[in-house]
C-alpha cells in the first residue's frame, strides 16, 4: 500500500523508542543513573544489558556522592534545582534524537545543550567522550537526512531490523515515525529492489535512505559501535557530498 | 500505532483508533481490517487542537483528516460501534496553538504528558482556570456534541461520548488556586481547626496559597497534606465536569447496549499473594507513579513514597507478583495474602476496605506497621473483643489480630527501607504462613 498523505507515518510510540534504542544495541550500555535534587535524590537506577533495576540507595545526596566515587560504572546524574524540581517548557522544540530516544537516555545525551534548569553530570570524566562522539556523529545524521525532505534510516543489527522517517519541510523537522510499511521498504532495499528512482516513488517525494548496520560491530563497547556504524552508513538518494562531514559538526554537550 | 499493535495482538474487540492521526485513505481499509479481526467497539478522540488550529475557528469537514462526518459514517458503514472521548489528554493535539500563549499555566510531570517514564521533571500545560480557555473550550465541545448527537446509536455508530479530564487529575498546581483554600474550609471549617490538626499558625485560609505555606503544611503533617490536596483537586475536577456536564447532555449519555456485550475484564490476581501500596503520597497515573510535588517542591515523605513504590513495582514485576494501587475504584486483589504498604495512615474508605476483607477472611500484612485511618488521628482497634497477640517466630516478633474470618499481621520493628526489602518479605510470608493456623 502506497501512503497517499503526507501524515504516512504514526507518531512515534514509547514502544518504538525502546525498540529503536534496543535494536542499535546501546541497551547493552551499561551505567548507573540518579536523579538528585538538594539533599534528596529522586532516583536511582542501574542500567545494564536490557535490564533496569531499580533501587532504593542511596537515599541521600551525601550517600550519592559516596557511591558515585566508588561505583565502577559510569554514573549519570541528572540534578534538578535545590528542593524543586526542574520545570520543562512543553512547547520547547526539542532535538530529533530527544524524540527518537527512550529516556533517560534521550534526556542525558541529546538534551544537553539547551538552556534547562536541569544540569548533567557524567562521572567519570572519560566516560564522556564516546557518548560525546556518538551525539556528534547522529547531528551529522540529521543535518544530512535535513538535505532531503524525506529521511528513512533502516537500522539492521543481526536479525533485527528497525525503520524511522523523519519528514522535513524546508530544513525543518515535521514529524517522525516508524511503520510496517517502512520494514517492507526496508527489506526490498536489503534485497537490491530499491533505486534511487523507485524511493521517489515509494515517498512521493525527495527522500534519502541511510542503511546503518550495526551487526559487524556487536562484540564493541555499544556506543562506540553505534558511532562507527553511524560513520560507516550506506546513503540512497542523493550522493554523499563530503563523507567526513559525519562526525564533524559539534553538538553542544553540557559539561559539568 | 495503537491500532497496528491491537490489530496485530490476536482478537481484541476494542480498537483506539485515533481518526485525526490516521491518513484519511487508510480510515475505510483500517477499520474494515478490525471489523475483520472482530472487533466490535472503536474508541476514538477529539482533539481540540487539530480542530482549531485558529481560534475562534473550527474544522470539521475542510482538511481530510478532521473530517468527523465522514469518520462516523464509515464506523457505520462498517458496521461497528464507536465510543468518543472529548476533552485533555497527553497528545500534542490537545491544545489549539494559542493555547500555549495563555499566561494561566499548570505544573504536570513531565511523564504524564509523554506517556512515557521520562524522570521526575515537570512541565506545565494551559490551565482550566483560564476563563479565556474554558469559554473557547466551550463553544468547541458545544459544537463537537451537536454533530456527534446526530450519529448516536441506533442510526449512526455513536454509542458514548466521554468527557475526559485526565490531564488535570494530576496537576501539581492546584494548591496555587482559590479553589485550595476552599476546599481547605470545606474540611475544616475554621483556620484554628486546621491549625489544631496540622500543629501550625496560620491566620487565614488565603495565607495556605503560598509556596511557604504549602511546604510548612507538608512538612508538618506530609500525609496529611497530601490527602487534603487530592481531596481537594478531585472535588475541584468533580465541580468542573459537573458543570460541563449539565451544559452537554450529549456527553455521557447511555446508550443501548452494544452489538455484542464484553466480557469482563480479568482483574483477579491469582498469585500466592500480592502487594497494594497507598497512593496518597504518590502521583499515580494509569499505573505509573510519578512525584508528588505541590508547587514543584520537593517533599521527603513524597521522595520516600515514590522511591519504594517504584522499587516494590519493579521487584514485584521481576517475580510476577500482582502490585495494586489502593484507591476507592480499584478493586483488591483476590490473594490468600495482602502485603500492604503505606505510611502511619490510610484513608477511611481504603481503611473500611480492607477490614471488609478481613472480616470475610482475608490476610493482611502490612510490613510497615499497622496505619491508622483518615485524619482523626484515632488509632482503629481491628477487633476490641480480641487482644493483639505477641508471635515470635526465630527471626522477628509479629503482632497478630484475629478478625471474624481473617487475620492481620504487622512486624515489631518495621524494616529497613533498604535494597534488600523485597528479600525480606519474601522470607517474612513463609514464616507467617506457617503461624496462621496456630490457634
Amino acid at each position: 500500500v502506497r501512503p497517499s498523505s503526507k501524515f504516512f507515518t504514526p507518531c512515534l510510540t514509547a514502544a518504538h523508542r525502546v525498540s529503536f534504542f534496543r535494536c542499535l544495541g546501546l541497551s547493552h550500555y551499561a551505567f548507573r543513573y540518579f536523579e538528585v535534587s538538594g539533599k534528596h535524590v529522586l532516583s536511582a537506577s542501574v542500567f545494564d544489558r536490557s535490564k533496569i533495576e531499580v533501587r532504593l540507595t542511596p537515599s541521600t545526596s551525601e550517600e550519592w556522592l559516596k557511591e558515585r566515587n566508588i561505583c565502577h560504572l559510569p554514573v549519570i546524574t541528572l540534578h534538578h534545582p535545590s528542593g524543586e524540581l526542574a520545570h520543562l517548557a512543553t512547547q520547547s522544540q526539542r532535538s530529533i534524537w530527544e524524540e527518537v530516544f527512550p529516556p533517560p537516555f534521550s534526556t542525558v545525551i541529546f538534551g544537553l545543550g539547551k538552556s534547562d534548569l536541569r544540569q548533567v553530570e557524567i562521572y567519570p570524566d572519560p566516560a564522556k567522550l564516546p557518548l560525546l562522539a556518538l551525539a556528534k556523529a547522529l547531528s551529522s545524521l540529521e543535518e544530512r537526512m535535513k538535505e532531503a525532505e524525506v529521511g528513512f534510516l533502516w537500522v539492521r543489527n543481526g536479525a533485527v531490523r528497525f525503520p524511522l522517517l523523519f519528514h522535513f519541510v524546508r530544513r525543518k523537522r515535521v514529524r517522525l515515525g516508524s511503520s510496517s510499511f517502512l520494514f517492507d521498504v526496508g527489506e526490498k532495499f536489503d534485497r537490491g529492489e530499491i533505486s534511487k528512482e523507485n524511493l521517489v516513488e515509494i515517498f512521493g517525494t525527495h527522500a534519502l535512505l541511510v542503511c546503518v548496520d550495526i551487526s559487524p560491530l556487536r562484540e564493541r563497547d555499544p556506543i562506540d559501535a553505534v558511532g562507527d556504524a553511524l560513520r560507516g552508513a550506506t546513503f540512497l538518494g542523493t550522493d554523499i557530498l563530503n563523507p567526513s562531514l559525519l562526525g564533524s559538526t559539534s553538538l553542544p554537550l553540557w559539561t559539568p | 500505532m495503537n491500532n497496528e499493535k491491537t490489530l496485530m495482538a490476536g482478537e481484541p474487540a476494542r480498537f483506539a483508533y485515533h481518526f485525526s492521526d490516521e491518513a484519511p485513505s487508510l480510515w475505510s481499509e483500517n477499520l474494515a481490517q478490525a471489523y475483520r479481526r472482530g472487533v466490535t467497539v472503536v474508541e476514538t478522540r477529539i482533539a481540540w487542537g487539530a480542530h482549531e488550529r485558529t481560534r475562534g475557528v473550527r474544522d470539521f469537514s475542510k482538511a481530510p483528516r478532521l473530517r468527523l462526518e465522514r469518520f462516523l459514517n464509515l464506523v457505520h458503514e462498517t458496521g461497528l460501534a464507536l465510543d468518543v472521548t472529548l476533552g485533555f489528554f497527553p497528545s500534542a493535539e490537545t491544545f489549539p496553538e494559542w493555547c500555549w500563549e495563555l499566561s494561566d499555566k499548570t505544573l504536570l510531570a513531565q511523564t504524564i504528558w509523554e506517556e512515557c517514564p521520562s524522570g521526575q521533571s515537570l512541565t506545565s500545560i494551559p490551565s482550566l482556570n483560564d476563563a479565556t480557555l474554558k469559554a473557547a473550550y466551550t463553544q468547541f465541545i458545544d459544537e463537537a456534541a451537536s454533530l456527534l448527537s446526530l450519529y448516536r446509536y441506533p442510526e449512526g455508530p455513536v454509542r458514548t461520548v466521554k468527557f475526559d479530564l485526565e490531564l488535570y487529575e494530576n496537576t501539581l498546581s492546584f494548591c496555587d488556586t482559590p479553589d485550595f483554600a476552599l476546599s481547605l474550609t470545606q474540611r475544616y471549617e475554621t483556620i484554628d481547626q486546621l491549625n489544631v490538626v496540622y500543629g501550625t499558625t496560620f491566620r487565614n485560609f488565603d495565607s495556605l496559597r503560598s509556596k511557604q505555606a504549602i511546604r510548612v503544611l507538608n512538612d508538618k503533617r506530609p500525609w496529611l497534606a497530601a490527602y487534603d490536596y487530592k481531596w481537594g483537586r478531585a472535588e475541584w475536577l468533580a465541580r468542573i465536569r459537573r458543570e460541563w456536564m449539565a451544559r452537554e447532555s450529549m456527553i455521557a449519555f447511555e446508550t443501548r447496549p452494544i452489538l455484542n456485550p464484553l466480557p469482563e475484564s480479568r482483574s483477579a490476581w491469582d498469585g500466592p499473594w500480592a502487594l497494594a501500596m497507598d497512593q496518597t503520597l504518590v502521583e499515580e497515573h494509569k499505573g505509573t507513579p510519578s512525584l508528588f510535588a505541590p508547587s514543584g517542591l520537593v517533599i521527603g515523605s513524597a521522595v520516600a513514597s515514590l522511591r519504594l513504590a517504584e522499587y516494590l513495582r519493579a521487584r514485584a514485576q521481576d517475580q510476577a507478583v500482582g502490585f495494586f494501587w489502593l484507591g476507592e475504584k480499584i478493586s483488591l486483589p483476590q490473594v490468600p495474602w495482602l502485603v500492604v504498604v503505606s505510611s502511619k495512615y490510610l484513608p477511611r474508605a481504603t481503611f473500611l476496605r480492607l477490614k471488609e476483607r478481613v472480616e470475610a477472611g482475608g490476610k493482611i500484612f502490612f510490613p510497615f506497621g499497622l496505619p491508622q485511618y483518615d485524619e482523626g488521628l484515632n488509632s482503629f482497634d481491628w477487633s476490641p473483643s480480641s487482644a493483639r497477640k505477641l508471635v515470635k517466630t526465630k527471626e522477628q516478633l509479629f503482632f497478630r489480630v484475629k478478625e471474624t474470618q481473617g487475620e492481620v499481621w504487622w512486624p515489631s520493628v518495621p524494616p529497613q527501607a533498604n535494597d534488600a526489602l523485597w528479600e525480606g518479605l519474601e522470607q517474612t510470608l513463609p514464616l507467617l504462613k506457617r503461624e496462621e493456623s496456630t490457634p
